[in-house]
C-alpha cells in the first residue's frame, strides 16, 4: 500500500512537472550559483545557477522512463526466452542457459562501463545496457516455472486434443506464469532505476537528459559536496531512495498476493 | 503388417525406453546411455466398445503404455494401429483425426484442469482446438449438454466455475466432460478415482460404465486397484516389469490366473468377506526397469522358477480360450502337474 | 476395563473460514489387545481423533471437551511431561503418509533407536542392537540398520515406521492409512505383518482407513466415522454382513470387491458435507435414502442396539423426543 501511495505520488510529478515549476531546468543564471534553497527556489540552484527544484522535477521523468522502458524490455525479452526455453528443452535450453551462465559470470558493472564509455553519452545507449545483461534472471525464474508447469497433466490434456506448442504455451502456460511475472517485473523496475543513477553517477549519462543519478554527479563533479550545498545532493538520493522503495513494496506485496493462492 | 480388423486400438511390439540422465562426467567417459524399459514389447488390441483393463503394481509400465497409444510420449519403437491406420507414423497433419477420436483421462483431478480456466473453458478447448462447431450458440449448447450427461448439474451453476470451487469429483467430471466433447471412439483412462473419495468413485466409474453403453466407447482402463478393474473391464491384462505376463477375460482370470505373479497379485488383494485364506507368499519387491533380469522378468521373485526361466523369455501364448499367458510353467503342457504340485506351496524366506 | 475409552470428544479446529468441528462429540472404546477399526471417508475426523488421543492437537486446533481414559487415567488431564511419558512407551503411532516422515538425512537405525535413548536413557549402542531387533521383528535384514532412507523402498519404509512405533513395546499402536499408497503384495505383506505382530506382541492396535476390505482383515471391532460424529460401531462380520445404519449400508454397496456377485454397484448420492456448516440433525440425512423429518431436525445418539453393536440412527432406534 504504501508503495502505492509512493509510486502514484512520483507519477504524478512526472505527469504534472510543468505545472509545479516556472523555471525551464536548463535555463543557466536563474539565479547565483550555489544559492541555498528560497521562495524562488525551492531547492536552490547549481553551480551554473540552474534551478534545481525542476531539474528535480523533471529528471523524475528521464529516471522514470528509463526505468520503465528498461524493466519492460527486460520482462519480454526474459519471458520469452525463459518461455521457449523452458517449453521446448533441447538445444535451444542448453544454448540460452550456457549463455545466461556465461553473462553471469561476466562482471556486470565493469562491463556495463566499458560499454557505455565506448557508445558514448545517450540515453537510450544507457537503456540498451540496462538490457544487454537485465534480462538474464528473469529467463531463469520464468524457465523454471514452466519446466514444472510443463509436466502437469491438462498440458497433456490439451495435447490429447490435438493443441499445437504456441497455443499450449500461450494459452496455458502464460496465464499460469502472470503472478509470477509481474512481481519480478516490479521489482526489474527497481534495478533499472537504480542501474541507470549509477551509470549516471559515473559520469556516463545523458547530459542533455538530465536524471536524477546526473543530478548526483554534477554535484560530485562540480563540488556541491565541497560547499556543503546539502539542497543539491540530498533531494536526488532522496528520490532514488524511496522510488526504489516504492517499487521494491509493491513488488514484494504483489508476490504475497499471488503466490500463496498457488500455494494450495 | 496384420492387424485386427475388429480392433479399434492394435498395439504391435510397442517399446518405450527412457535415457537415464548419466551426468557430464559419465558421458564423457564414453559409457553407453542406460535407458529404463517402461514398456519393452507390448502387444494388444482392443475391440470396439470394450473397456480393457491394464492392471499392475507402480513402476510396470501401465502408465506409460497408455501414455504411448495416445503418442503423448514418442514411443522407441513399435507401431499402434487406430481403426486400421498406422499413427505412428503419420506427421502432424495426419493425426487430427486421431486427436479427435482419441481421449484421456488423468489420475489427479487436481492437476488435470487448468487452475485458471472456468469448466466452460476447459470443455470448450477441443472444440476450439479443432474448430469443431460454427457458432457460440453452438457451443454453449454442446457444453451445456456434455455437463448433463457427466451429471454436473444444474449446468449454469457449474458451467463457470474455477477448479478450486469444485471437489476432486466435481473436477473429474468436467475432465470427463472434456474428454467427450468431440465425440471420442475411445478414451484412455489413467486410475481415474484412485485420488477420489470412496463414497464417489462408484459414480464416476458408473458414469464411465453408462458412457460406454450409450456410445460404444472403448477404454483402456489403467488400474493398480484389482476390484475395480473387475467392475470395470471386460477384459484385462496384468503387466509386470514393462511386459505382459497374463491377458484374458476379466472374471476368469481374476478367479483362475494362472502365471505366478497374476497369482500372487490377486492373492494378495485384501478381502471384503470374512473368509481367512492361503496365500503363495513371494518375496522381495519389484526390481528396476534400468537392468531387467535376465530371462523371464519374474524369476528372481517366482516359487516355480526353473532354468529356462533364468535364460529364456518366454512368449506369451494361448491356453485356453480366452487367455494369453507368458511362462514357461505353459508351455509344452508341462504346465497342469506343475500347477498342481505348486498350489498348495507356501514359499516364504 | 477397557484399555482405552473415549468419551464424547470434541476437538474443534478455528480457521478465518469458521469452526471446522473435525470430531464433534465420539464415544468409543478399546479392549486389551483388540484390534479396533476407524473407518470413514477423508475428512471425518479419524485421523484428528487420533492425533487427540496422541495430544497431538496444535492450534487451530483445540480439544474442546471429553474424556481420553487409558488404562482408567484421563489423558487430557495430563500434563505436558506426563504426557511425554506416555507418548510413545504406552501409545504410539504410525502417521500417514508414513514413507515420508522419516527424515532422509539419518539414518534408519539412528531414526529408530531415538525414542529408545530419549525415554529409556540408552546408551547409542543399546539403541543400535534394539534397532536391528526391531527390524528382524518387521521383516528386515537387521544388518540394513545403517541405511539411509533413500535406500529403502517403499514397503521397506513402512517396515521402518512400524519398528519404530514399537520401539519402546507400547500398549496401544495407533495406525493411519498404513497400507494405503503401498501396492498390492506389499500391501499384502504389510497386513500379514500386522497381523502376527498383533498375535506375537499382544498389541491392541486402533487401524485408521477408508479401505474396508483391510479393516475386514485386521480389525475385530470397527466404528464407522462420517463428519465428525461415529453413526455405528460393531464387531466388523456383523459390520460386513449385517449392517444397519443407511451409511454403513451404502458403503458396502459401493465397495467393489474381487469376491462375491459381480453386479453394478450403487453410489451414496450427494458430496460429504463441510465441517463448518454440518447438516443440522443427523449429518447423514441429506444423503440419505430414508431420512425422514425427524433426522434434519435432532441429531440421533449412539444407542446400542444389540450387545456390542450401536448405531445413531432414528429409523433403527426410535428415540424419545427431547
Amino acid at each position: 500500500m504504501v508503495g502505492l501511495i509512493i509510486i502514484l505520488f512520483f507519477m504524478m510529478i512526472v505527469l504534472m512537472a510543468p505545472m509545479l515549476t516556472q523555471w525551464d531546468p536548463y535555463k543557466m543564471n536563474t539565479g547565483p550559483p550555489f544559492s541555498p534553497p528560497s521562495s524562488e527556489h525551492p531547492l536552490g540552484t547549481n553551480d551554473m545557477g540552474q534551478d534545481l527544484f525542476s531539474q528535480l522535477i523533471y529528471g523524475a521523468r528521464i529516471s522514470l522512463m528509463v526505468g520503465l522502458v528498461a524493466a519492460s524490455v527486460n520482462v519480454t525479452v526474459g519471458t520469452m526466452v525463459g518461455l521457449l526455453s523452458g517449453y521446448f528443452g533441447g538445444k535451444l535450453d542448453e544454448f540460452f542457459m550456457r549463455l545466461i551462465d556465461v553473462m553471469i559470470i561476466i562482471p556486470g558493472i565493469p562491463i556495463m562501463v566499458l560499454i557505455a564509455a565506448y557508445l558514448g553519452p545517450s540515453i537510450w545507449n544507457i537503456i540498451f545496457i540496462l538490457v544487454i545483461f537485465g534480462w538474464t534472471s528473469i529467463a531463469r525464474v520464468i524457465r523454471s516455472q514452466v519446466l514444472m508447469i510443463k509436466e502437469y497433466p491438462y498440458i497433456d490434456a490439451s495435447k490429447a486434443a490435438g493443441a499445437g506448442s504456441f497455443r499450449i504455451i500461450f494459452d496455458h502456460i502464460l496465464p499460469n506464469i502472470i503472478s509470477l511475472m509481474l512481481p519480478q517485473a516490479i521489482l526489474s523496475v527497481v534495478g533499472a532505476i537504480l542501474g541507470e543513477a549509477g551509470l549516471s553517477f559515473l559520469g556516463l549519462g545523458d547530459p542533455t537528459h538530465v536524471s536524477w543519478g546526473m543530478l548526483l554527479y554534477y554535484a560530485e563533479a562540480y563540488g556541491a559536496f565541497l560547499r556543503k550545498a546539502w539542497w543539491w545532493i540530498i533531494p536526488p538520493g532522496l528520490c532514488i531512495t524511496l522510488v526504489g522503495l516504492g517499487f521494491t513494496f509493491v513488488g514484494y506485496a504483489l508476490n504475497d498476493i499471488f503466490n500463496p493462492r498457488l500455494r494450495r | 503388417m496384420n492387424h485386427d480388423e475388429d480392433a479399434i486400438i492394435d498395439v504391435v511390439d510397442l517399446k518405450k525406453y527412457f535415457p537415464v540422465n548419466m551426468g557430464f562426467i559419465s558421458s564423457l567417459l564414453g559409457r553407453g546411455i542406460i535407458y529404463v524399459r517402461a514398456v519393452d514389447g507390448i502387444n494388444l488390441k482392443i475391440r470396439r466398445g470394450e473397456i480393457f483393463g491394464l492392471v499392475g503394481e507402480s513402476g510396470c509400465g501401465k502408465t506409460t503404455t497408455g501414455r504411448s497409444i495416445l503418442l503423448l510420449e514418442k514411443p522407441t519403437s513399435g507401431s499402434v494401429f487406430f481403426n486400421g491406420v498406422d499413427i505412428t507414423s503419420l506427421k502432424k497433419r495426419g493425426l487430427r483425426e486421431f486427436r479427435r477420436g482419441t481421449q484421456m483421462i488423468f489420475q489427479d483431478p487436481y492437476s488435470s484442469l487448468d487452475p485458471r480456466k472456468t469448466a466452460y473453458d476447459v470443455i470448450s478447448e477441443p472444440v476450439n482446438i479443432n474448430k469443431a462447431v460454427h457458432s457460440e450458440s453452438e457451443k454453449k449448447g454442446r457444453i451445456k449438454n456434455m455437463l448433463e450427461v457427466v451429471g454436473l448439474t444444474p449446468t449454469e451453476t457449474f458451467m463457470y466455475k474455477y477448479p478450486h470451487e469444485l471437489s476432486g469429483g466435481q473436477r473429474q467430471r468436467v475432465a470427463v466432460a472434456r474428454a467427450l466433447i468431440l465425440n471420442p471412439q475411445f478414451i484412455v483412462a489413467d486410475e481415474p478415482v484412485s485420488m477420489i473419495d470412496v463414497s464417489m468413485r462408484i459414480g464416476i466409474l458408473n458414469l464411465l460404465l453408462d458412457l460406454r453403453s450409450k456410445f460404444n466407447i472403448s477404454f483402456l482402463f489403467i488400474t493398480h486397484d484389482i476390484a475395480i478393474a473387475r467392475y470395470m473391464c471386460d477384459r484385462i491384462a496384468v503387466m509386470y516389469l514393462g511386459k505382459i505376463v497374463e491377458m484374458g477375460e476379466t472374471e476368469d482370470l481374476i478367479k483362475n490366473p494362472v502365471h505366478p505373479y497374476s497369482m500372487a497379485l490377486m492373492a494378495s488383494v485384501p478381502r471384503l468377506t470374512s473368509k481367512k485364506h492361503d496365500e503363495p507368499q513371494i518375496k522381495g519387491e519389484v526390481p528396476t526397469a534400468i537392468n531387467p533380469p535376465s530371462g523371464c522378468r519374474f524369476h528372481p521373485r517366482c516359487p516355480y522358477v526353473s532354468e529356462r526361466c533364468r535364460s529364456e523369455e518366454p512368449q506369451l501364448i494361448r491356453v485356453g480360450k480366452d487367455r494369453l499367458v507368458a511362462c514357461h510353467l505353459h508351455s509344452r503342457n508341462l504346465s497342469k502337474k506343475k500347477l498342481a504340485m505348486g498350489d498348495n506351496r507356501v514359499l516364504s524366506h | 476395563m477397557p484399555l482405552l475409552e473415549v468419551k464424547d470428544l470434541k476437538t474443534y479446529f478455528y480457521s478465518i473460514h469458521g469452526v471446522v468441528k473435525a470430531v464433534d462429540g465420539i464415544s468409543f472404546h478399546v479392549d486389551r489387545g483388540e484390534s479396533f477399526g476407524l473407518a470413514g471417508e477423508s475428512g471425518s475426523g479419524k485421523t484428528t481423533t487420533a492425533l487427540s488421543i496422541m495430544r497431538l492437537i496444535k492450534p487451530p486446533g483445540r480439544i474442546l471437551s471429553g474424556e481420553i481414559l487409558f488404562d482408567g487415567e484421563n489423558l487430557l488431564e495430563k500434563t505436558v511431561n506426563e504426557i511425554d511419558d506416555i507418548r510413545w512407551k504406552r501409545i504410539s503411532m504410525i502417521f500417514q503418509g508414513a514413507m515420508n516422515a522419516l527424515n532422509p538425512v539419518y539414518r534408519i537405525g539412528d531414526q529408530i533407536g531415538e525414542a529408545i535413548i530419549h525415554h529409556e536413557g540408552a546408551t547409542k549402542e543399546e539403541a543400535i542392537e534394539r534397532s536391528m531387533e526391531l527390524l528382524k521383528t518387521v521383516g528386515i535384514d537387521p544388518s540394513r540398520v545403517n541405511n539411509y532412507p533413500h535406500e529403502f523402498s517403499g514397503g521397506m519404509k513402512q517396515r521402518a515406521m512400524i519398528a519404530m512405533a514399537l520401539a519402546l513395546s507400547p500398549d496401544l499402536v495407533i495406525a493411519d492409512e498404513p497400507t494405503t499408497a503401498l501396492d498390492v503384495i506389499i500391501q499384502r505383506q504389510i497386513i500379514n505383518l500386522m497381523n502376527s505382530l498383533r498375535n506375537d506382541l499382544n498389541i491392541s492396535l486402533i487401524l485408521i482407513t477408508h479401505d474396508l476390505s483391510v479393516i475386514s482383515e485386521l480389525c475385530e471391532r470397527t466404528g464407522i466415522f462420517y463428519a465428525g460424529k461415529l453413526l455405528e460401531v460393531a464387531s466388523t462380520k456383523t459390520l460386513l454382513e449385517s449392517p444397519l445404519h443407511p451409511y454403513t449400508l451404502g458403503l458396502i454397496r459401493a465397495f467393489p470387491s474381487i469376491d462375491g456377485e459381480r453386479r453394478r454397484l450403487k453410489a451414496i448420492g450427494g458430496a460429504p458435507p463441510s465441517l463448518i456448516e454440518p447438516p443440522s440433525g443427523c449429518r447423514f440425512h441429506p444423503r440419505c435414502p430414508r431420512a425422514s423429518p425427524k433426522c434434519a431436525n435432532e441429531e440421533p445418539e449412539l444407542i446400542e442396539v444389540e450387545k456390542g453393536h450401536y448405531v445413531a440412527c432414528h429409523l433403527i432406534c426410535p428415540q424419545e423426543g427431547r
